[in-house]
């Protein structure tokens, strides 16, 4: 397995959702976050003890942005073809196979994969299916 | 072609191709690769494009066993494609392999700039056709960093 390249530590400062404010109180406020916009809401003014607002200060680290925690970015692959894009990049890119690849082509992508030491993260998908059979 | 120079190629051939893959992703998450056989990283960058280069270096597996393909474009039959390529199979050892590599890549000044990337790729493709023959092992090729996380 080829060793990811990565050697700074993954923080995300914050994981829990931005949760919209008064969300709770009706169903036709959905929990997707909206920046608050009146002229008397708390929430805008930062009031203490208030929902906390997204900012710019929550982003990660752009050394570890888009990094999945084994340490790889990931590349969604639909083919072999594909595949051999990463064979110079397989200690930063991991790929994918997309959801819509057969068990067969799976198959294929996997096999060609251990050869140039690529990352798969979803290898094992739909091969129980298969041994069922 | 003859008269077109790299550089306007690169311009008219950057936005789109057939070689191009991205892919977009949330935010900055997106990025380019290319397809291009004679284009070592498989990046998609002036310096790495096999299309607007006079100059190229293809390494890829020759086929039949353990063999690479080395080729180099010739600059003189840059309008005959199908002539365009100065054509090695190398079935020698590694070593040797890596010296041919440098010997027409860097050593008669032909692309000095991409040495490593050249060799980086003759040696992938090297490792991927031994594990092709022998099955795949589990190893580790160097000891993992500790991060600081489990």
């Amino acid at each position: 397995m080829a060793v990811p390249l990565l050697s700074k530590k993954i923080v995300k400062k914050r994981v829990k959702k931005f949760k919209r404010p008064q969300s709770d109180r009706k169903i036709s406020v959905k929990t997707n976050w909206r920046r608050p916009k009146g002229i008397d809401s708390r929430v805008r003014r930062k009031f203490k003890g208030c929902t906390l607002m997204p900012n710019i200060g929550y982003g990660s680290d752009k050394k570890t942005r888009h990094y999945l925690p084994n340490g790889f970015k990931k590349f969604v692959v639909h083919n072999v073809g594909e595949l051999e894009l990463l064979m110079m990049h397989n200690r930063t890119y991991c790929a994918e196979i997309a959801h819509d690849v057969s068990t067969k082509k799976r198959k294929e992508i996997v096999e060609r994969a251990a050869q140039l030491d690529v990352v798969v993260t979803n290898k094992l998908a739909r091969l129980r299916s298969q041994e069922d059979e | 072609m003859a008269a077109v120079p790299g550089q306007l190629i690169w311009e008219v051939v950057k936005k789109n191709n057939c070689f191009l893959v991205r892919q977009f992703g949330r935010g900055t998450a997106s990025l380019q690769f290319s397809k291009e056989p004679n284009n070592l990283y498989n990046l998609h960058s002036y310096k790495h494009s096999g299309l607007a280069n006079k100059k190229t270096v293809t390494i890829q597996s020759g086929g039949k066993d353990q063999s690479v393909l080395l080729a180099t474009t010739k600059t003189k039959k840059q309008n005959k494609p199908s002539a365009l390529l100065h054509k090695s199979l190398m079935k020698k050892e590694f070593p040797r392999m890596a010296k041919a590599v440098k010997n027409q890549v860097t050593d008669n000044y032909y692309r000095p700039d991409l040495t490593k990337a050249a060799l980086a790729r003759l040696n992938a493709v090297h490792r991927s056709l031994k594990v092709a023959k022998s099955g795949v092992k589990k190893r580790n090729r160097q000891a993992l960093k500790v991060r600081g996380r489990k």
